[in-house]
């Protein structure tokens, strides 16, 4: 990736904000657990207690602290997304490009397969999928893996079908260079930079369909503090005490609009920029 | 109407009932095969083997795997998904009313979609990065990354418990008509908007302001033609198509949308039904529901596939060349 | 009282949005039925001059001062509203791409009656003028014609209709934009005789931008010349053309290639005698290849001698780029014979030896598109030397360096990626990667069809070094002239089939296939 791409993508105040927004977030999901005042599973008071000084934002529906429930709630939801789209691109990018270039057989099969994977909605594919096997995080990850993949897919395959109609990767034929080194050295490089926009709207993607597993009840179990699962297990008290849904709300909301603008602000200095 | 649009429109249908038969496969096989019984699932860890067997011959689950496919799809074609694992009702009995409810709550989301899209996105692209498309683009890239319980529950939190101007629940009476409960409504299809509206937003800018620096706009204008005219007849038509998959694929959003939005509200629908009926692993209730929701998915990009085919004057034309 | 001119521009400036200036101090005036040529090259801000005709600027782009005067008024000053009043009425356009100036979801006809709706025409009236201006450009006025669809027409019908529509109103002022450069040259022909048809029964000031000045000596009475946003010459044609003041309109008029029949002393050089001494590198027998299913190249056979370079000229469909791609393995789906040094070589690339692969090597017509956007001008090089077999990073670094000392670029190109360089110095790069095989056989393929006039002319010259070196060339093109200048025989193909072929000064003196003398009388001349 060149330096010009970067610095145009952090050119804009609002992509650096968005970069250390997605920086605190990041921050407060990973090391978040070694600074919460007590356990997460602890009762430590009434239900639906109001703010205090030992209790920052209350208590939830069984008495424990909210607070520290949120600090504990944001590990799953970045572990599950970040690794689920990683897996994604693993599958699919190796797939495309073979697709993109050497067509035949295999590429017939696995868009075959990647249009039933299409005609399932999304959130429809999950669900029957956590009900025939069970909720697990695992179950969850490859669902998203497989929901992921031939999306991107096509996309890779499309961009090497058309990378592959410049004229640099036929003089390359021509003049009788190896797959290995056309692959390595024309398209992956080529591919790589518009691969790395549709990452982000991926990662965004994993963020909402996890976050809403979680908030079915469908993700980590409880007593386990996750955020998605933080709004709907209180949601009887939302009359009572809001903030208990609008704290995690707003850390989900801030990661994925976060990572949103800056993958955003990324394609537009891909763009821009002259190298592609 | 010519022989090659009707042919194309033919393979359309025929593809799409050949993907909703590997759907419906799909979804089946998933049920029946992966890890996990779902007759002991629903009476339990500790249920007593002979309870699970005799709950496995009633529900016909000690049958060949594809007599019970045909069985079941045979019964689906008539309305008879089977009957509900831990309750023993019919599953339609149970799912009939709701699905109600859910087509009332997605037909008018997607009726406020399509013309607010129309309209915003354009207004952005002719007045790009000027106030009125800072206005219209800034709050999309926000909501379009939001999931529809984080919307959902910041509505409640904002016009239930703050404003109180509406109740913070959706639960439909399905004894007194829809009509009477109109207002339980307008928190769910704002939610589903919120996220919808947003995407098909971005897209009808990009591809208006694609159109808008197009040669042929500047050659219509260099002919004196007035802004109006121009707008309708030159740059409408031609964001119309590129838009129409971006629009079925956020209504076919939308029906899956629904699930997390009808739990959010509580409101009593078949996507409400779906997430309960995965929690108690209730499969032909499962089955049933994702038949109906992957059904109105294929359907609604069989109607958009349709329709960018119709729209499309080269085949309108076509006079049986490529 | 001597009648108004009806366009006059007055020190006409404009600047783009970061300030730099585009057009500067350029002031016009054009008579009734005078036809004013603007020339210069791609960047010179001709176009921007002729949009502003019409009071309009492209984005980014602003007309920062000066006074543009069409029958009196300065366009400059008027409301919106006002101005749409003037475009396509008192000042129309006639656009240089036929095919993308269309709205394409509306039927020609209801274009037309839109533009004479706008401007105050209807009922019967409208119908007339329609009927009028079809018949004024040869096109058909029936009902079936008018409901068709800008794709179901050719781009020379097109270009009729555009013509046809600036025209219709009876404008005072009428600017076309390179108007026949998106056409095959028998189409191009014709165009310009209905567009000097049309300038003088209408009476209009015309101004013509273009950058081929054998065009402009068809249609021009005076003729601008522009260089870098300025006017550097203005004046009658005959003079501009016979005494050129500016250097860089005489370099202009050097730059053109001529065919070399009438040019005095033949480009094409005094070896061409002892043509039948040449080996063949290669030879073609009876080649045919196919799109899919349709056959595009219709049995052909030719040879390319050592040291010779074989003109394939034809239009646009004539297969001629077609051949170029099967002679070096890029189109498989062909039949017939390929020897290349008397041994037959197969179609597809995967089953050509390396050592054939490296023998024969193609450049491209695209430079844009000619180099990895991701690779350094010293990486793209260095890959292709190292297939030869050199792995030393030290010679293969002193072997680049002389290779671009071959195609005349300087060293400080070698740490530069693509994006950096211009067009021609991309088509140079290109050209020193195929030589760095040490290839028998170069295939180019309308290598300087993307290029201006002058940068194209350093090519030819590059190209006619290399063949003094003894490389052999298929040259690809639909150039004539260009192609007279450095071959020594000529190939013409039309529709799949060689028409004609020879030595270039018998084709050039006694073409005896029809499409041939076309193409020769269609090739812009100056004298």
């Amino acid at each position: 990736m060149s330096t010009s791409v970067l610095r145009l993508t952090l050119a804009k105040p609002a992509a650096r904000i968005a970069l250390v927004l997605v920086l605190i977030i990041v921050a407060l999901a990973t090391l978040g657990p070694y600074f919460s005042p007590y356990a997460f599973d602890e009762i430590v008071g009434a239900p639906f207690a109001p703010i205090t000084q030992e209790h920052w934002l209350g208590t939830d529906f069984l008495g424990r602290d909210t607070f520290s429930r949120f600090l504990y709630g944001g590990r799953t939801v970045l572990v599950v997304a970040l690794s689920a789209t990683v897996a994604a691109y693993i599958v699919a990018v190796p797939l495309g490009i073979y697709s993109g270039l050497r067509r035949g057989p295999l590429d017939v099969v696995l868009i075959a397969i990647s249009d039933v994977i299409y005609a399932l909605p999304p959130a429809i594919f999950l669900l029957v999928l956590l009900a025939s096997t069970g909720p697990s995080l695992p179950t969850v990850i490859v669902g998203i893996v497989i929901l992921h993949s031939p999306r991107i897919f096509r996309i890779v395959r499309l961009i090497t079908m058309d990378i592959s109609k410049n004229e640099y990767v036929e003089a390359a034929f021509a003049r009788g260079e190896s797959w290995t080194a056309i692959c390595f050295l024309d398209i992956l490089p080529n591919v790589l930079t518009p691969v790395t926009a549709d990452f982000g709207v991926r990662l965004c993607g994993s963020i909402i369909l996890y976050a809403s597993l979680s908030y079915l009840g469908l993700g980590l179990p409880p007593p386990a503090a996750d955020w998605g699962l933080m709004i709907s297990e209180n949601r009887i008290g939302i009359t009572i005490s809001p903030w208990i849904a609008i704290a995690p709300a707003l850390a989900i909301a801030v990661f994925s609009v976060a990572v949103n603008v800056l993958t955003d602000s990324f394609a537009r200095s891909v763009g821009r920029s002259k190298e592609i | 109407m010519n022989k090659p649009l009707l042919q194309l429109l033919l393979t359309r249908i025929v593809l799409a009932f050949v993907t909703l038969f590997a759907v419906s496969v799909v979804v089946f096989t998933a049920t029946q095969y992966l890890p996990g019984d779902p007759a002991r699932a629903a009476l339990g860890a500790k249920a007593d083997p002979s309870a699970v067997e005799a709950l496995r011959r009633e529900f016909g689950m000690d049958r060949p795997a594809v007599v019970q496919y045909f069985s079941w799809i045979e019964g689906a074609l008539t309305g008879d998904f089977g009957r509900s694992i831990p309750s023993g009702r019919p599953v339609w009995e149970a799912i009939g009313p709701r699905a109600v409810n859910t087509m009332v709550l997605t037909v008018t989301s997607l009726l406020l979609l399509i013309p607010l899209s129309f309209v915003l996105g354009i207004v952005a692209a002719i007045y790009k990065d000027r106030l009125a498309d800072h206005l219209i683009s800034v709050p999309t890239i926000v909501t379009v990354a939001l999931p529809e319980f984080v919307i959902g529950t910041v509505l409640i939190v904002l016009f239930a418990v703050y404003l109180r101007w509406l109740p913070p629940v959706s639960l439909i009476n399905d004894s007194l008509p829809l009509s009477s409960q109109s207002s339980l409504f307008i928190l769910p299809v704002l939610t589903l908007l919120g996220t919808t509206l947003a995407q098909v937003v971005r897209m009808v800018r990009a591809v208006a302001l694609e159109v808008l620096s197009a040669e042929y706009i500047y050659m219509v204008r260099l002919r004196g033609i007035s802004p109006a005219r121009v707008l309708i007849w030159h740059v409408l038509p031609n964001t119309i198509t590129p838009t129409i998959q971006t629009i079925a694929l956020n209504a076919a959003w939308l029906a899956g949308g629904v699930v997390v939005t009808e739990s959010v509200f509580q409101l009593p629908g078949i996507g409400s039904a779906l997430s309960d009926a995965v929690i108690n692993r209730d499969m032909p209730t499962v089955l049933a529901i994702t038949l109906i929701i992957t059904a109105t998915y294929v359907l609604i990009n069989l109607v958009s596939e349709a329709l960018i085919l119709l729209l499309n004057p080269r085949l309108r034309v076509a006079s049986g060349k490529n | 009282m001597a009648e108004a001119i009806p366009l006059v521009v007055q020190s006409l400036f404009m600047h783009d949005l970061s300030g730099r200036e585009i057009v500067s101090d350029v002031s016009i005036a054009v008579k009734r039925g005078e036809v004013l040529a603007i020339i210069g090259e791609s960047g010179s801000g001709k176009t921007s001059v002729a949009l502003s005709l019409l009071g309009f600027a492209r984005p980014g782009m602003r007309i920062s001062s000066g006074k543009i005067t069409i029958g009196g008024t300065d366009i400059l000053s008027l409301s919106g509203r006002e101005r749409r009043a003037f475009q396509g009425g008192k000042v129309s356009l006639v656009p240089q791409n036929p095919t993308t100036s269309f709205s394409p979801r509306m039927s020609i006809g209801k274009q037309m009656a839109e533009l004479l709706a706008a401007h105050g025409h209807s009922g019967p009236g409208l119908k007339q003028l329609l009927a009028e201006a079809l018949r004024n450009v040869d096109l058909p006025n029936d009902e079936r014609f008018l409901k068709r669809y800008p794709f179901e027409l050719s781009g020379g019908q097109l270009q009729r209709i555009a013509i046809a529509m600036a025209f219709m109103t009876s404008p005072q002022v009428i600017v076309m934009d390179e108007p026949t450069t998106g056409l095959d040259v028998s189409t191009q022909q014709t165009i310009l005789e209905l567009i000097a048809r049309l300038v003088k029964s209408s009476n209009a000031s015309v101004v013509y931008v273009t950058h081929d000045l054998a065009v402009v000596n068809v249609v021009a009475d005076r003729v601008a010349v522009m260089l870098s946003g300025r006017i550097v010459e203005q004046g009658g044609r005959k003079q501009v053309f016979a005494e050129p003041r500016d250097d860089y309109t005489r370099m202009l008029l050097d730059a053109i290639p001529r065919l070399v029949a009438e040019s005095p002393g033949p480009a094409a050089d005094d070896t061409t005698d002892s043509a039948l001494e040449f080996q063949n590198v290669l030879e073609v027998k009876n080649l045919r290849a196919s799109h899919g299913n349709v056959e595009v190249v219709h049995g052909i056979s030719f040879s390319v001698g050592r040291g010779e370079c074989v003109g394939l000229v034809g239009g646009s469909g004539s297969g001629k780029t077609t051949t170029g791609r099967c002679v070096t393995g890029l189109h498989g789906n062909a039949t017939g014979t390929l020897l290349f040094e008397g041994h037959s070589m197969p179609f597809a690339v995967s089953s050509r030896s390396k050592a054939d692969l490296g023998a024969m090597q193609i450049v491209f017509q695209n430079p844009d598109r000619s180099l990895n956007p991701k690779e350094s001008i010293a990486q793209s090089i260095a890959r292709a030397v190292s297939l030869t077999g050199m792995t030393d990073k030290t010679r293969i670094g002193a072997e680049v360096r002389s290779l671009l000392d071959r195609v005349r670029l300087p060293q400080r190109v070698i740490d530069l990626y693509p994006a950096d360089l211009s067009g021609g110095e991309r088509q140079r790069v290109a050209v020193a990667r195929a030589l760095a095989l040490k290839p028998k056989l170069l295939v180019c393929d309308e290598i300087t069809s993307a290029l201006d006039v002058s940068v194209q002319a350093a090519v030819v010259e590059l190209l006619l070094d290399l063949k003094k070196d003894g490389l052999a060339m298929l040259f690809i093109t639909h150039n004539l002239p260009l192609v007279s200048e450095i071959a020594q025989s000529i190939i013409i193909m039309k529709d799949g089939n060689i028409v004609e072929a020879g030595r270039t000064s018998e084709v050039l003196h006694s073409p005896q296939h029809r499409y041939t003398r076309m193409l020769l009388e269609a090739a812009p001349r100056l004298n």
